[in-house]
């Protein structure tokens, strides 16, 4: 399937009707949801070597969802025999990997195909991509290159000069022998809380280097029983009605963003107790105490981080980096020498990398053309980028809930508009700036009253250059599919023209 | 139809980033009627789209029925809640006087327009029975784990409540927590929220004078008059008000649709968002589904 590179491309392009970047759940989703309905023409390029995305990349020592696998999985492929509650990265990367091999998507993968450019063609009405693995023109785009892909790194003085294995969460070095050594983590997020309690079994020291405490609820986990899974086989009813309880109880979860002080009081107490519970009073429950409002970052959830740092092995570091040398970090507290350090320092979210390399006609890129952080008219289109649509783009992210159902939404509204398209047999469409401008001001305005831009806490759901919500959605999953999961022609361009008269679709249901 | 934007929204944050207070707990103002005060609780948010007027069940108070979606149908539109006042010296309370007093607050409430009447189970009959008089102040009812006429297998219930709230209080709560909530739903509780649903089922008993009031409902007569547009929301689990109940008022109102939601009668603390949001597309556009329309929510 690997192209030769060639810069010039004409006689070795390839064109497919769609072309979908990456591989991991909202590519898949999409891929499989083309494939069943007999489409073919689609390529899917993928820079890795195997799919998956988060759930290929993140192999750490304790990597897990903390949404519901019953939930965090496609309503399409329900999955009777997730073992746990909570499953664990090898169980969901397999899972996505039968399900591209299964639906037949594999065929349609372009592995080790890297985008490089993409850039709109007015004239021929495609997209022309260059890829690390050749040429390629599509009609249609689709970006599906994640928000959580792309390794953040801490701006560290000398982080370049630690000459010990150093590595960051998601690209974990397997090599690495952990036993024994003395090892310091970085960041105290959704990866770090996972990570720490499997390196203190078998660490000489571990060092938990802290800028913000996280608010950390109990973990409800559990195996599922031969006879659950049996149950979930034999009656598909009971694992979709156990769906529907777990989303709904995460959508009551949202209104502890908007402040609601009743459900602010249950959950910080819910937290603040399980803190109490498990590390005596004293300072360090006073450094592992937030000092911001709950859900400002991310609410994590875990059994055995807070216990983790009770044993003789493991420290709390909290008094700030000044710099990293060869082989120690300088805290202002003094010295701590290290054979290796893990950086679990999170993702570039706010500025995604993929929009670096899209282009309009004139040569600007998208992230050029976002004068105030990631805009997209239904969370999907950008005003100058015609046939192209980005998956868990931007206010696609979810403060409660899973991705999943914002995913399975965007499919829905991306069949829909392809539906159109071929039914019209026009070739191009393009949302208007003023279409998109009241559309993210829509968002704007209910972003206003969030814990993300109240709650006194410096959140990576936050663009910061603008201090807009630029990453998730403020308001109720089920809004987000009735907003943006329901493809409506009547404010696009369509071969330039605004389509007259409101032209209804059957909605597409995957 | 999507929810409105250009409101201006009700924020939980006061200027200087602190939160408000819980919701229902201080009224923000009080209705006289027939010389008592009625204390409301009234967002204040402006809003272009219906106000929502809630109507509280058997636990006898806004709080005890709506403290989860209350502040949730803020999000969008100006909610005024109430506490139905019950007669001094356990003096019975009548459907009448229930009615009067809903009258009043509706009164005081649609100044604005017609309101989107929302009454969840004692409240979805006195609801009803408003709705039957046809008063041009109501644009649309939603009508929650409700019924119109007392049945034996209610009866039954209330006998035993009514034994036991005089005799054995701790018998009382565990009737109660039978009865208001699915057995999935208690199955599924961790031990903290477990404990904290026995405490409030301890804390806060039934009046009885309401749970007296129960006993002789019917209201079946006045179904066929009402006009609005409205929604039957009946609850899969209930055992309160079992579901044969929701079913009878969607046959019995001409311009129902009928929707169900997987949960006990508490689907107010099983099934806030849900309901909420159910009850907020409504009251937005109640004849999105044409009458007779049963409804499925979308799966996850
Ligand atoms: C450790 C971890 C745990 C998480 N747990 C949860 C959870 O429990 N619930 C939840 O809802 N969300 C969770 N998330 C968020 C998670 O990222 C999403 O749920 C989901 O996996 C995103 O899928 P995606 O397909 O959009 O992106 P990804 O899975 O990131 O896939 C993107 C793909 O695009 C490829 N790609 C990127 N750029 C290019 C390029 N230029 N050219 C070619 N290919 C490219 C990447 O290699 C990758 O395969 C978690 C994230 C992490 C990191």
């Amino acid at each position: 399937m690997h192209q030769t590179s060639t810069i010039e491309p004409q006689s070795t392009t390839t064109h497919a009707k769609i072309a979908i970047i990456g591989s991991g759940f909202a590519g898949l989703g999409l891929a499989i949801q083309l494939r069943r309905r007999g489409e073919s023409d689609f390529i899917v390029l993928e820079r890795a070597d195997d799919v998956g995305g988060t759930w290929r990349d993140n192999t750490y020592p304790g990597a897990a969802c903390d949404i519901q696998s019953h939930l965090y999985s496609f309503s399409f492929r329900p999955n009777p025999d997730w073992s746990r509650v909570y499953a664990t990265q090898p169980e969901i990367h397999a899972y996505l990997r039968e399900a591209s091999i299964d639906e037949g998507v594999q065929p349609h993968i372009n592995f080790g195909a890297e985008l490089l450019s993409c850039t709109w063609q007015a004239r021929a009405a495609h997209w022309a991509l260059e890829t690390s693995a050749g040429s390629f023109t599509a009609d249609f785009v689709v970006t599906a290159a994640g928000h959580l892909s792309d390794p953040k790194l801490p701006n560290i003085t000398g982080l370049e000069k630690f000459e010990r294995p150093m590595f960051h969460s998601a690209r974990w070095d397997h090599s690495f022998k952990r036993e024994g050594k003395s090892i310091g983590v970085i960041g105290s997020g959704a990866s770090g809380i996972q990570i720490v309690p499997e390196l203190a079994k078998t660490a000489g020291q571990l060092t938990v280097f802290q800028r913000s405490a996280p608010y950390i609820i109990p973990r409800v986990d559990h195996a599922y029983t031969t006879a659950q899974k049996s149950m979930f086989r034999r009656m598909p009813e009971t694992a979709q009605a156990l769906r529907d309880e777990l989303f709904w109880g995460n959508e009551a979860r949202f209104p502890q963003r908007r402040g609601i002080a009743d459900f602010i009081a249950k959950i910080e107490t819910t937290a603040l107790d399980h803190l109490a519970a498990q590390v005596p009073e004293g300072e360090l429950r006073d450094k592992l105490t937030p000092d911001y409002m709950i859900g400002c970052k991310r609410i994590l959830i875990s059994n055995d981080y807070y216990p983790a740092f009770l044993r003789d092995n493991v420290a709390l570091e909290t008094s700030g980096i000044v710099e990293v040398r060869e082989r120690s970090i300088i805290t202002n507290d003094g010295e701590i020498e290290l054979d290796a350090l893990v950086l679990g320092t999170g993702f570039e979210a706010a500025d995604l990398p993929i929009t670096h390399r899209i282009f309009d006609e004139n040569g600007r890129s998208m992230a050029e053309s976002w004068t105030s952080g990631g805009a997209a008219y239904a969370c999907s289109t950008v005003a100058g980028y015609p046939n192209l649509f980005i998956m868990n783009g931007p206010n696609s992210g979810l403060g409660a809930g899973s991705i999943i159902y914002v995913v399975e939404s965007q499919i829905q509204y991306i069949l829909g508009a392809l539906e159109f398209m071929d039914s019209t047999g026009a070739s191009t469409i393009e949302i208007p700036q003023q279409a998109q401008d009241n559309f993210v001001a829509a968002i704007d305005e209910r972003a206003a009253d969030t814990v993300w831009l109240n709650g006194g806490c410096y959140s990576w759901s936050v663009d910061h250059r603008y201090g807009r919500l630029t990453t998730v959605w403020p308001d109720f999953m089920t809004r987000f599919r009735r907003e943006s999961g329901r493809f409506k022609p009547d404010e696009y361009l369509v071969d330039g023209k605004l389509v007259d008269g409101p032209r209804r679709l059957e909605s597409v249901s995957v | 139809m999507v929810t409105n934007l250009t409101e201006p929204r009700q924020s939980a944050w006061h200027a200087d980033g602190t939160l408000h207070e819980p919701l229902l707990i201080e009224p923000t103002g009080y209705v006289e009627h027939a010389g008592r005060v009625i204390p409301i609780y009234d967002s204040g948010n402006e809003t272009s789209t219906a106000t929502i007027v809630l109507v509280h069940g058997s636990s006898g108070s806004a709080r005890g029925s709506f403290w989860a979606v209350y502040p949730i149908l803020t999000f969008t539109r100006r909610v005024v809640a109430f506490d139905l006042q019950l007669p001094a010296d356990d003096a019975d309370l009548t459907l009448a006087d229930a009615v009067a007093q809903l009258r009043a607050v509706v009164d005081h409430a649609s100044g604005e327009g017609p309101v989107a009447l929302v009454g969840y189970s004692f409240g979805a009959v006195v609801a009803a029975a408003y709705a039957s008089e046809r008063p041009p102040a109501v644009a649309s009812l939603s009508l929650v784990a409700g019924w119109s006429k007392t049945d034996r297998y209610q009866l039954l219930r209330n006998n035993l409540w009514l034994r036991l709230h005089d005799a054995d209080p701790e018998a009382l709560c565990q009737l109660t927590l039978l009865m208001a909530y699915s057995a999935g739903f208690l199955v599924g509780r961790n031990e903290r929220d477990w404990r904290e649903l026995q405490q409030a089922a301890a804390a806060r008993p039934y009046p009885v004078q309401i749970m007296r009031l129960n006993r002789d409902i019917d209201i079946e007569l006045g179904l066929s008059r009402i006009d609005v547009p409205t929604l039957v929301i009946g609850c899969r689990y209930d055992d309160m008000v079992p579901l044969h109940h929701s079913r009878m008022l969607f046959g019995a109102i001409a311009d129902a649709r009928y929707l169900e939601i997987e949960s006990g009668h508490a689907v107010s603390v099983e099934r806030p968002a849900e309901l909420a949001v159910v009850v907020d597309d409504f009251s937005l556009d109640p004849h999105e589904h044409p009458a007779g329309t049963i409804i499925r929510n979308d799966h996850a």
